[in-house]
């Protein structure tokens, strides 16, 4: 009884939104509180048992059709909504409003004998519980009459919430709910909810709980028996081995040895292979007497490791740091106030620094900035551009590669650095035009030694007599995938050059140069031909085997790219390697005519032989 | 001619030598590399490898070598034995540009 009473408390409204909804959940009163829940006044034969029922769903009760039923009400419409208002009588209103004004005494009041059971159990009603699947209707414990009669029922597992069992212990037919418990004597079978308490059991002890306890565990076992499987073998790497004790006794450089006496930018460059460079280790490169730090991947350094540079490092001259996503806004600020004599800073996709980042490294480092080259930043815009021309004047290296706010009015900014030896403007977000780049050259050609105009598809042949004009001391040209170079525009700007008597290149890359042919390198190699050490001609598809031979002529060609060069064969590379006597690598991916028997020569690598990959 | 008894010579940079089996020094990339009998390099024909380290660093090296070979069919957490504690962190900067330079 006190548990019918305390659960019948705990249920706002027999009909409510609420409780429909958490009995669809399970979750229901321990008592039956329906508008038409007490009929025992009404029903002839009390004697028929019912099973569970649901207590709002449309119940259309043969007996309650029967009643001499009085008005319908509000209330019993809102009880039972599909019930089309006559299944409800007065009466049951009535016991309804007892209950709901009894509050937590209503139990008591209630006590009929067992008032559900005067409700005929008819099949009507089993179907319309079907319609209905609420779990059990706990109901008044009641002496368990049922007992007695026991009648064993067939075992079986316990089907899902909301069918129809048969009890073993009555045998009657209750619903299942997640409550439902088991027989203690007999296995597969369940009990119902008056049988539950007739056997001492909690019908609303939450057994279910365990059995999952149990699972949750055995399924952790079973991840970690799949992470075993994938263990891996035999012992780690030496080098490893080597990066921990150096991180365990990076507070004791000592410990180390000396260290002066290894090439540092070695070590760095071993650790950050495999991204293995973090902020512990990261700190056996800083100490306060370094003029220059490169860091090749700082991937897995935090904002923090790169504040600690400034504080660590406070003669930095040059700063160089590849692959720096985490460096943070205020890292920067940090630099721009301790590292006093910062001269050069090198940062590859510097994604997190934001605009006062920037801002507050020019104004803090302002005249002393000769260097500052930057790849993929999509933070610099218009402003930061103006700001950096305005505190740095004295900027001799300048790369802007990648920058996604780059435009040519950012480019009508930099005009007024004159003494720009770099200028990198490769892959800017909008396109630069011809005009842009020939007024830029025109102001600051003068000095430029270096000019990197890659990946800017609307530049046309156009800028070729405007480098030759203003850029007297051009030495290292990229116009790399620059796609609307043609044939003769190339081959007149060599022969311009070579006719004005300009000095030979040292680089030159014209990867992607589609449409350079024959007359493009023959001028090209008339005019720079001794000079070059670096050439690229990646994508010349249409150059023929004879012009390419001209290549022999270069005494001074380190590194060159053939690639996709069709006409390329084993006697292109021959002549190559007998006549370039400083020649290192050469990269033939995509020449396709070359075979086993391409020529080698000691200290040369010849890269992409595609027979070689097979 | 790889038989399993089949021994090299490793030579340091301050003239140590080192008598190995062709199977532990396989244990490291670059070694096999130098030794592969197909690739005909000068270290194949004459089985000797001279390795620009220190003769203290190559000891170690080999050591290694010799212990990743032990352990080559365990799971790396049933090894019970850490080589980390015979590395003196003394010779770890060195022996840290010499695991590279030999993939060991």
């Amino acid at each position: 009884m006190s548990r019918n009473r305390r659960a019948a408390g705990a249920v706002r409204g027999p009909s409510s939104a609420l409780t429909s909804f958490l009995a669809n959940l399970g979750v229901e009163p321990s008592h039956r509180i329906t508008t038409w829940g007490d009929t025992s006044g009404l029903n002839a034969n009390p004697t028929d048992d019912q099973p569970t029922l649901a207590h709002d769903g449309p119940v259309i009760n043969p007996q309650d059709e029967l009643d001499p039923a009085g008005a319908v009400t509000a209330r019993n419409v809102v009880a039972g909504p599909s019930q089309a208002g006559d299944g409800t009588t007065e009466l049951q209103n009535g016991n309804k409003k007892r209950k709901r004004g009894g509050g937590s005494d209503d139990g008591s009041e209630y006590n009929e004998p067992d008032p559900k059971k005067t409700r005929a159990a008819s099949v009507d009603s089993d179907d319309l519980d079907a319609e209905d699947p609420s779990p059990t209707r706990p109901r008044k414990s009641q002496p368990p009459k049922a007992t007695a009669d026991t009648a064993k029922v067939t075992p079986g597992p316990l089907k899902p919430v909301g069918s129809f069992m048969d009890c073993g212990e009555c045998t009657k037919r209750f619903t299942v709910t997640v409550y439902t418990k088991e027989h203690p004597s007999i296995p597969s079978t369940y009990l119902c909810v008056n049988c539950c308490y007739a056997l001492g059991i909690d019908p609303f002890a939450k057994v279910k709980k365990a059995p999952q306890k149990k699972k949750v565990p055995g399924k952790k076992e079973d991840r970690a028996k799949v992470v075993h499987y994938e263990q891996k073998k035999g012992a780690s790497a030496l080098g490893d081995l080597c990066i921990q004790i150096i991180g365990r006794y990076i507070e004791d450089v000592e410990q180390l040895g000396d260290i002066g006496g290894i090439n540092m930018d070695k070590v760095c460059k071993i650790i950050s292979k495999s991204r293995r460079l973090t902020a512990e280790t990261a700190q056996l490169f800083y100490s306060a007497d370094r003029g220059d730090l490169s860091m090749y991947d700082c991937t897995r350094l935090t904002p923090e490791a790169f504040i600690t540079i400034s504080k660590l490092c406070p003669k930095l001259q040059s700063l160089n740091l590849q692959l720096c996503g985490q460096l943070s806004t205020d890292a920067v600020t940090a630099w721009g106030k301790s590292l006093k004599q910062l001269k050069r800073v090198e940062l590859f996709g510097p994604f997190l620094l934001r605009k006062e980042g920037w801002l507050s490294l020019f104004k803090s480092v302002g005249k002393r900035l000769e260097g500052l080259l930057v790849t993929q930043s999509p933070r610099i815009d218009l402003e930061t551009i103006e700001a950096l021309v305005k505190s740095c004047p004295n900027l001799v290296e300048l790369r802007l590669a990648e920058i996604g706010q780059l435009n040519d009015d950012c480019l009508a900014s930099l005009q007024s650095l004159k003494k720009l030896k770099l200028l990198d403007l490769s892959a800017p977000g909008s396109p630069l035009t011809d005009e842009a780049v020939i007024a830029l050259l025109s102001k600051i050609g003068g000095s430029l030694e270096t000019l990197d105009l890659t990946d800017n598809p609307d530049l046309t042949d156009e800028i070729l007599p405007a480098i030759i004009t203003h850029c007297p001391r051009l030495r290292r040209l990229s116009l790399r995938n620059v796609v609307e170079l043609t044939d003769e525009g190339v081959s007149a700007f060599f022969a311009k050059l070579k006719k004005q008597n300009r000095p030979g290149m040292e680089w030159i890359d014209l990867e992607k140069g589609h449409d350079l042919k024959d007359s493009s390198l023959d001028a090209l190699l008339a005019h720079s031909g001794n000079t070059v050490e670096k050439l690229n001609l990646l994508g010349w598809k249409d150059i023929s085997n004879d012009s390419l031979g001209g290549l022999a002529q270069c005494k001074h060609l380190k590194e060159l790219d053939l690639g996709w060069c069709r006409q390329v064969t084993d006697f292109t590379i021959k002549d190559i390697l007998d006549g370039c006597k400083e020649i290192e690598s050469i990269r033939v991916w995509g020449c396709n005519q070359l075979t086993d028997a391409i020529p080698r020569k000691k200290g040369v690598r010849v890269i992409g032989v595609e027979s070689h990959s097979i | 001619m790889s038989q399993e008894e089949d021994f090299v010579l490793l030579e340091s940079s301050d003239g140590y030598t080192f008598v190995l089996s062709r199977k532990i020094a396989e244990a490291s990339g670059t070694l096999k590399s130098m030794l592969d009998e197909e690739a005909n390099f000068e270290e194949a024909k004459n089985k000797t490898c001279k390795i620009q380290q220190r003769g203290v660093i190559l000891l170690k090296v080999i050591e290694y070598l010799a212990y990743k070979v032990q352990y080559s069919e365990f799971n790396a957490e049933d090894i019970k034995e850490d080589f980390s504690d015979r590395i003196d962190p003394y010779i770890a900067l060195e022996l840290l540009t010499a695991a590279d330079f030999l993939e060991a």
